[in-house]
């Protein structure tokens, strides 16, 4: 696997590694994840947290990436993308927040196969609380991945002085999940090891995926989920 | 008999499983709710009432500040062990018919769909509320959401999804159950699901949260 040198240039369709220490993810994250201010998680919580965070270095095998689109490539219509001969329908909201996009950059990224088996694991041995810890843990390991990924084509981005748009993945919003089938037909086979099933939902199950507009117009919400129209989304801040 | 109630509700409530668990910090080393639940029924206290005014007291409580953000998911899982807990005692008095479920509620998360965390916490707040769960699962297909209805006639069925694209699923299964058991109430759930949605399919109910669920349940047989 490549990993991605400081000031290397990102490659595109290169399924990057990335290190559970880069992921930096502390038990502040997985508490404030699962609602609580920090500090704020009732005994045996934080014990949880902080056990499970050791043994979730052990199946971590994260790995990120993405495919970049170039101005020729790149049409917005302010309801739909366009992105070769490829047509995505993200709604309305989404569509307009990308409007000033020159380029566009898909990413995938996914905590790994194991982390899956290892939640499991934690439900099946009997105790909800650590399986919810474990999947929480999981959770923020490959939102975690995707941030990096993110500062990647946010460093492409200004090597082009360009801004750069939020993340956006089908099934936020108004964007439907389905698309999910066209946005990994664009990536080349197995990206980062994951696959659809047929309702799009991703397996690993702990993966995300999506796409990031550029431009020198382009911002990121402050909020990305003052935004969405989601209002019972269980991620909604 | 009010205080064993009111303290095993309160057990419940905290997630304070038994005497030797260690949490919550400020009850260790006194009685939880398994004790507590052995001791009133040995005291002549009814199945029925420490249901009633102990375990859905608790669970109540806990779903409802679950509800308004004021705990979350895990204190939600421990007050369920503490709950199961409790149920342990109870459960031959169910067997035996001598304490009733307030009716049976049949819950799976729809064809295509693997998710599973909200409708667990559903079954954990229906269940602390009196009613027998029987959980199918996930990826649950139509039928076998109607031949558990066949086996427990009279149940009220709650359908879950997480992504859009397994919520179409629901229509299906809804309108196969409403053909074959006209009569039965159907809750739907799940993050893309709105109030608005569960109307066009045909679902009674649409349930925000776990305790959106029971609170609709039990108005609906009352």
């Amino acid at each position: 696997m490549n990993f991605l040198e400081v000031d290397a240039p990102l490659l595109d369709g290169v399924e990057y590694s990335v290190e559970f220490e880069t992921l930096a993810l502390n038990p502040t994250h997985v508490e404030w994840a699962m609602g609580y201010e920090p500090g704020q998680a009732p005994d045996p919580v934080p014990g949880v947290i902080a056990e499970l965070l050791i043994e979730a270095q052990r199946h971590a095998n994260a790995k990120a990436g993405v495919r970049l689109f170039h101005p020729a490539d790149v049409h917005l219509d302010g309801m739909s993308v366009h992105l070769g001969g490829t047509v995505f329908h993200p709604g309305e909201r989404i569509a307009g927040l990308l409007s000033g996009a020159r380029e566009v950059a898909l990413y995938a990224a996914t905590a790994g196969p194991e982390v899956d088996t290892w939640i499991r694991a934690q439900f099946a041995a009997g105790d909800p609380v650590r399986g919810y810890v474990a999947d929480t843990i999981g959770s923020e390991l490959v939102e975690r991945a995707a941030d990096w990924i993110e500062e990647r084509v946010i460093d492409y981005a200004i090597g082009l002085g360009c801004f750069t748009t939020s993340r956006f993945s089908p099934g936020f919003c108004e964007w439907d999940v389905s698309e999910q089938h066209a946005l990994f037909s664009l990536f080349p086979r197995a990206f980062c090891g994951i696959s659809l099933t047929e309702t799009a939902l991703m397996l690993p199950v702990k993966s995300v995926s999506g796409l990031i507009g550029m431009g020198p117009e382009c911002e990121r919400a402050t909020n990305a989920c003052m935004v969405c129209t989601m209002k019972t989304c269980f991620r909604r801040r | 008999m009010d205080d064993i109630l009111q303290r095993i509700a309160t057990c419940i409530e905290r997630g304070k499983v038994n005497a030797t668990s260690p949490y919550p910090p400020d009850l260790k080393g006194q009685d939880g709710a398994h004790e507590l639940t052995k001791a009133a029924l040995e005291m002549g206290v009814s199945p029925s009432e420490v249901l009633a005014q102990g375990l859905v007291v608790g669970m109540n409580s806990i779903g409802r500040k679950f509800s308004e953000n004021k705990v979350f998911v895990p204190d939600l899982l421990m007050a369920s062990k503490a709950m199961q807990a409790a149920m342990v005692h109870l459960k031959p008095f169910f067997e035996s018919g001598e304490a009733k479920h307030r009716g049976t509620f049949i819950i799976g998360t729809v064809q295509g769909d693997l998710h599973d965390i909200g409708k667990n916490l559903v079954s954990m707040v229906m269940e602390g509320g009196g009613w027998e769960v029987i959980d199918l699962g996930v990826d649950v297909s139509t039928e076998k959401f109607l031949d558990a209805l066949k086996s427990h006639p009279g149940s009220a069925v709650g359908l879950s999804a997480l992504l859009t694209t397994t919520m179409v699923n629901m229509e299906k299964t809804v309108a196969a159950v409403r053909t074959q058991h006209p009569d039965t109430k159907i809750i739907v759930g799940g993050a893309p699901l709105t109030a608005e949605y569960a109307k066009k399919i045909g679902a009674d109910a649409y349930a925000p949260d776990p305790q959106g669920a029971l609170d609709y349940l039990v108005g609906a047989v009352a």
